[in-house]
């Protein structure tokens, strides 16, 4: 199917809405599939190990994108060409569909993490796994549908920004962990914490680079300190323990 | 954690236009000194939160040293002389291939001293939680900052082999590619053992020479990117195949190794004990709040030196959360503690610890990796000396002896003296709360506070503990004792102080309590 999806894609060359369509069916079995090979064999492992396996996945998946990609990046040309100043600022129709989507799928989340019955089983099986398979959730599912839809946020990330930015083969790793930063600054768990923690991330860095390019990450990376420091004390803890 | 500090190295090294010798003192007493200063600022964070900022550290010194050009920003600097010992240079590889084997035997014995000290054996044990190490005495941070320091040292040395090795250094192979590299290593060896290292750094390293050599001969021309790729996919089977490294893997192949018994020694310094009915613990009109509950509401009552007091009531009586506020792990609204005389309830855990209050859990918290001797040994913590440096270069010989001595007797006192080299999560749960029993009494307490001991036991169990606490109430412990079984406590105990909704309902002996009306009704509801 992958092949009949790239084929029409380079036979054809359909028009935006359609390509946009194909490349979310590409992308959007690609993690589901992946948890099944790497992660589900493991599942029951150490945080340490899991965390160990997923970073190499890492190198393999940036390894496999520097092959079929080349080192060169992609801009694709913006969905809209729409644009307004706003109090004498000019702004771009991709932004505002930047802005737009965010929220639309922040709310989409929300509705299906509260009024669903998958979004419950979801959390259910985050917090606690034996407990949710006791109550007949089926955890190996769960992942499924849990990468699934990180595999649709990521397709539509990438579709979203390839007109901003120049996308290399290797560039989702720096926006990844800005947008983990931004979540734990936030809380983790509350999807307006999320949004606000990573607009403060995104101002600090161009605040910084406006200040000094050359140190704008020495600064974004230590000034999370502090903000670490706060978050985790005025977040109380249980105690953690390692099985063993 | 991350080993950022091996950068901080990398600079210290090349500042010294000097010798190497003033390079490498240089190196150490700088990176040990930020890594004091870094791990000070944040070791106090938990979870996610502690490996999120090391890699926040790692990231944001990367770019700090990339950007100097006095450290040569991102080109590196060149021209590092050789190290020379004497006269001689080691300028080709097979020279300092010696010096650089030398010194990693030297550490591999130093660290596995130290992790069979008093020190190590602590270090081993931060990863059964906060509460664990607290309540032997130990303080959690400074054993954390310890091991981060030292990690740092160790960076130090192998940074200061590396850019003498190859002359040259650049940021380069500090970035966080090769701090994920060095986890790997530790990952397949076996994160657990020091062995693991060594072997999971050569394996790592052999396997991508052997990538590097024969991939080409498969797919032409892509071989440099796919390099990358077949390394990652091997590293991910290996994982999924044996999770524990490859050490641990082999080492259950190996014949056990023969350790004698602890042979008897001078016995540790004894604290004195209070004389029989003396005060000892007085507990006065605590209260404890949850947001707008009120767990223990103005609970008063004493312990006085040589008795049992159990301390009962039903469910949600209060009785965990008075336990917590004894043993510090929770602080009171108000209200005030005293202990041995001197106040004690601002303190924290580790301090309550050593002021001579040892604990057991209602959760058993064990060890279970370690034997028992070795379980039991931790609760010498507060009683022992050894520092880092003594424990590494075994110079505590004459207290390591009593303590295991010490440790031994303990566990032949509780009954548990048969097999002090099992494994203590081989054991079965009544003989773990009486192997916790064993490491409190270690501590050579003053009181012994028990949270429901007698919880999850089979009878003969029970009765079997019954008898281990009545004798050691005729050695003059004190003992605490929190529980529900109440045919348990009215058996054991002295004094009975009754909670119910965090209010104490009554005192007094068991026979009274059994006919005492509010007693039975907060027990069995309403006397129709």
């Amino acid at each position: 199917m992958a092949v009949g999806i790239v084929w029409v894609a380079m036979r054809y060359d359909p028009p935006m809405a359609v390509r946009i369509v194909l490349a979310l069916l590409l992308i959007m079995p690609i993690s589901p599939l992946l948890d099944r090979i790497v992660f589900r064999p493991v599942a029951d492992a150490s945080v340490l190990l899991l965390l160990t396996v997923s970073v190499a996945l890492h190198f393999a998946l940036v390894g496999l994108g520097l092959l079929f990609f080349g080192p060169e990046g992609v801009r694709t040309e913006p969905l809209t060409a729409f644009s307004m100043e706003i109090a004498g600022i000019h702004v771009s129709g991709q932004t505002i569909l930047i802005v737009v989507a965010a929220m639309v799928f922040s709310g989409l989340l929300f509705l299906f993490f509260d009024f669903t019955l998958t979004g419950k089983a979801l959390r259910a099986t985050a917090i606690n796994r034996t407990g949710a398979r006791l109550m007949g959730i089926r955890p190996a599912r769960s992942g499924t549908i849990a990468y699934l839809l990180g595999s649709l946020m990521a397709g539509v990330s990438g579709i979203l920004i390839a007109p901003v930015n120049t996308i290399f083969y290797d560039s989702g790793f720096l926006i990844g962990l800005k947008a983990f930063v931004g979540a734990i600054v936030g809380g983790m768990t509350s999807y307006p914490g999320a949004a606000l923690g990573s607009l403060g991330v995104g101002i600090l860095e161009s605040f910084a680079s406006f200040q000094s390019g050359a140190f704008k990450d020495v600064i974004v990376f230590s000034l999370l300190i502090p903000i670490l420091l706060w978050r985790s004390l005025a977040s109380a803890h249980s105690e953690e323990e390692v099985e063993e | 954690m991350t080993r950022s500090q091996i950068r901080l190295m990398v600079a210290a090294a090349a500042l010294s236009g000097y010798s190497p010798w003033v390079g490498l003192l240089l190196a150490i007493i700088l990176t040990c000194g930020i890594a004091a200063i870094l791990g000070f600022v944040t070791l106090r964070l938990q979870g996610h939160f502690l490996s999120l900022s090391t890699v926040a550290w790692g990231l944001a010194i990367a770019f700090l040293f990339g950007n100097i050009d006095e450290l040569g920003s991102h080109n590196g600097l060149s021209g590092i002389p050789p190290i020379s010992i004497g006269s001689l240079a080691l300028v080709e590889g097979w020279q300092i291939y010696f010096l650089i084997w030398g010194i990693v035997a030297g550490v591999l014995v130093l660290l596995y001293n130290l992790l069979d000290s008093r020190i190590g054996r602590a270090m081993r044990t931060l990863r059964g939680g906060n509460t664990l190490v607290e309540s032997l005495g130990i303080s959690a941070f400074q054993i954390k900052l310890l091991t981060f320091v030292l990690a740092a040292f160790l960076g130090a040395l192998s940074g200061w082999l590396y850019a003498h090795l190859s002359r040259f250094i650049s940021p380069g192979p500090f970035d966080a590619g090769m701090g994920i590299e060095y986890l790997m290593m530790a990952m397949v060896g076996g994160s657990g053992s020091i062995l693991g290292g060594v072997v999971g750094a050569a394996i790592v390293t052999l396997l991508k020479n052997t990538v590097q050599d024969y991939l080409p001969l498969l797919a032409k021309g892509a071989s440099g990117q796919l390099e990358i790729v077949v390394f990652s996919a091997l590293f991910i089977l290996f994982l999924q195949r044996a999770r524990q490294g490859i050490v641990p893997l082999l080492a259950r192949f190996l014949p056990e190794p023969k350790r004698s018994r602890p042979q008897p020694a001078a016995a540790l310094p004894r604290r004195e004990q209070p004389a029989a009915g003396t005060l000892l613990l007085q507990v006065k009109e605590v209260q404890r709040r949850f947001g707008g509950l009120v767990a223990v509401n103005n609970v008063s009552f004493q312990v006085r030196s040589g008795e049992i007091l159990g301390l009962i009531g039903p469910n949600g009586a209060g009785k965990s959360t008075i336990f917590n506020l004894l043993t510090g792990a929770l602080r009171v609204n108000s209200g005030e503690i005293a202990f041995a005389g001197r106040p004690i309830t601002r303190d924290g855990q580790c301090r309550i610890a050593r002021a001579g209050i040892a604990r057991t859990f209602q959760h058993v918290k064990l060890r279970p990796r370690m034997t028992l001797l070795d379980n039991v040994l931790l609760g010498t913590h507060s009683r022992t000396k050894t520092g880092l440096l003594a424990g590494a270069l075994r110079l505590n010989r004459a207290e390591e002896a009593s303590a295991r001595y010490e440790a031994l007797r303990q566990l032949e006192r509780v009954g548990l003296g048969d097999k002090p080299f099992e494994l203590a999560g081989d054991l079965p749960l009544g003989n773990q709360r009486v192997l916790e029993i064993a490491r409190a009494l270690a501590a050579d307490p003053t009181l012994l506070v028990l949270d429901e001991p007698a919880a999850g036991l089979r009878r003969q169990e029970k009765l079997k503990l019954a008898e281990l606490l009545r004798s050691l109430r005729t050695d003059r412990l004190t003992i605490l004792l929190v529980e529900h079984d109440m045919e348990f406590v009215m058996a054991l105990v002295d004094r009975i102080v009754v909670l119910d909704f965090g209010s104490k309902l009554c005192e007094g002996e068991p026979a009274a309590i059994r006919n005492d009306a509010r007693v039975q009704e907060a027990y069995l509801g309403g006397v129709a």
